[in-house]
């Protein structure tokens, strides 16, 4: 029968959110005190407050670090996700390469990347090239793999039912392969998106003229830590803030999937 | 569409070589409709995937209106219905029945809508509604009508029913009953129960267990709408089991519910 997908799923899921957030507050006193009562210096340990002081003191300054620093990882995302998905629907239609592109993405990946962003970087220059190069690399791979498996891993019977309707291999791709690998994308976005942000911010250490990797790297060689802690906090909420956007769009996307799961 | 099949035989190539249907033949006049019953593992469903072209026989012809499986499937005028519903989950009910229409032959115009194919099978209210959001029975409905719009001459029936209760296969076996008297495509139900067979079918074909073998072909002459308790249905009954009976004792049962 017809039935509505309000649940107690809902209420379970904002009970969570909420324990998670006091852990984090608590989290911040317990560090604040510890700082204070110990006396800690500030070249080790900068308490919370002078972190968050710090930040609001050199606004521009971050904000302006962390558009470049996002903007680099997104569109090295976008551009990992492209590459990985265009070759996952090649590989579909010819399955014969199947064994030498894995392969070779296989040892692509094996690579530390990170080992060549110094590389990239003499090559390439300052500017944002080299970081979204970077990103994307670390993209492309979790979503090949992925992005695959969804689409060759459709229900048998669907094809089967398409079969008898005489329908084109074209046809099944668009109609069944990609819908059926949506949710194989969204996973494999989930996993490359925190490391897109760190492939910008590794990438900007080995020389940038901006973004939040050159702040850390300035901070870190003057033993700024307030500046660098700052900058640490920031990362770390855009990494949370960039899943949630994940989720949200997820259960928007491919909202067949998670009606289900979350019952 | 008439349906002529002669000496099938397939064996399921690989390390172990399975041979799931020998020297089968087989007329079915055009609007016939045709019950196949037999034990589990019996080769009916390899039958019916032989005929829609999914597999090629490995001896034997086989010929729709006198064509090839693969020049009918082209033609798009053989319909095909599994125990799964195979329904695209992110599709409305509506979405489903209407992929189906753009898949329906160029050539001639669909003589249903997608909202007629549902009221038809009664899901007309739930036209915008998801397939996960239907039951089980609805969803083999949902089905049907995807079935209904693509003006199919030859329906091939996999036990499409046979994942639901009881009361809902009964309501939708009875359904279907209606639906082919309206229409008169020819069927070939696959089944391994014998009462919807005896309700549905003009005629009765039972096979062997494997290789499958035609081991019984039998007309219905019981008038419709039939009941269980008419001296005819009893009779049928007991025949049909004294024919499978005779390979009881190569396995027991063989999932048959008699």
């Amino acid at each position: 029968m017809v039935s509505t997908t309000e649940s107690s799923a809902d209420k379970i899921q904002k009970g969570s959110t909420l324990s998670a957030w006091v852990l984090v507050l608590f989290f911040f006193v317990l560090w604040e005190a510890i700082v204070r009562l110990v006396n800690v210096p500030v070249y080790i340990l900068p308490a919370p407050s002078v972190v968050f002081l710090t930040i609001a003191k050199n606004i521009s300054t971050y904000a302006n670090g962390t558009l470049l620093t996002v903007g680099e990882a997104v569109l090295g995302l976008l551009l990992g996700m492209i590459a990985g998905t265009l070759l996952a629907s090649l590989l579909v239609f010819y399955p014969k390469l199947e064994g030498g592109v894995m392969t070779l993405a296989i040892l692509m990946k094996s690579t530390p990347l990170v080992a060549i962003a110094p590389l990239l970087t003499l090559w390439l220059g300052f500017g944002i090239m080299p970081k979204i190069i970077i990103t994307a690399l670390m993209t492309f791979f979790p979503v090949l793999v992925n992005v695959l498996v969804g689409l060759q891993k459709v229900d048998p019977a669907l094809i089967d039912l398409f079969r008898s309707w005489h329908a084109s291999r074209s046809q099944i791709f668009f109609h069944l392969r990609i819908p059926s690998s949506l949710p194989n994308l969204f996973a494999a976005i989930k996993i490359s998106a925190p490391l897109a942000l760190i492939g910008a911010v590794v990438a900007e250490w080995t020389g940038a003229s901006g973004g939040l990797g050159k702040t850390m790297w300035l901070a870190y060689t003057n033993l700024n830590l307030p500046f660098l802690f700052a900058a640490i906090f920031i990362l770390a909420a855009i990494g949370i803030l960039i899943y949630w956007l994940l989720i949200r769009l997820e259960s928007w996307i491919i909202f067949w999937q998670l009606d289900t799961q979350n019952l | 569409m008439d349906l002529h099949i002669v000496e099938v035989s397939h064996t399921f190539p690989g390390r172990l070589t399975r041979e799931a249907l020998y020297k089968v033949s087989l007329e079915v006049p055009s609007g016939e409709f045709l019950a196949i019953i037999g034990p589990s593992g019996c080769g009916k469903s390899t039958l019916l995937r032989l005929i829609v072209n999914q597999i090629v026989p490995s001896a034997g012809k086989i010929r729709i209106d006198g064509k090839t499986p693969a020049e009918v499937v082209a033609e798009r005028r053989m319909a095909w219905m599994a125990q799964s519903p195979a329904l695209l989950p992110w599709l409305t009910v509506e979405g489903n029945v209407q992929l189906a229409l753009k898949f329906h032959s160029p050539e001639r115009p669909p003589s249903l809508t997608a909202r007629e194919a549902l009221r038809l099978v009664g899901l007309e209210d739930v036209a915008a509604a998801y397939p996960k959001m239907l039951s089980g029975g609805m969803q083999q409905r949902l089905a049907l009508a995807r079935t209904l719009v693509m003006d199919a001459g030859l329906w091939l029936m996999d036990e499409p029913f046979a994942a639901l209760d009881e009361l809902t296969r009964e309501r939708l076996t009875h359904e279907l009953g209606e639906i082919w008297y309206q229409l008169r495509p020819t069927v070939l139900w696959v089944t391994h129960n014998i009462y919807e067979a005896l309700r549905l079918a003009d005629r009765i074909l039972v096979f062997s267990p494997h290789p499958g073998r035609v081991v019984g072909d039998l007309h219905v002459d019981i008038p419709r709408p039939r009941q269980e308790s008419d001296a005819g249905f009893q009779f049928m009954l007991s025949h049909i089991r004294q024919i499978l009976s005779q390979y009881d004792n190569q396995g027991g049962n063989h999932g048959i519910n008699n």
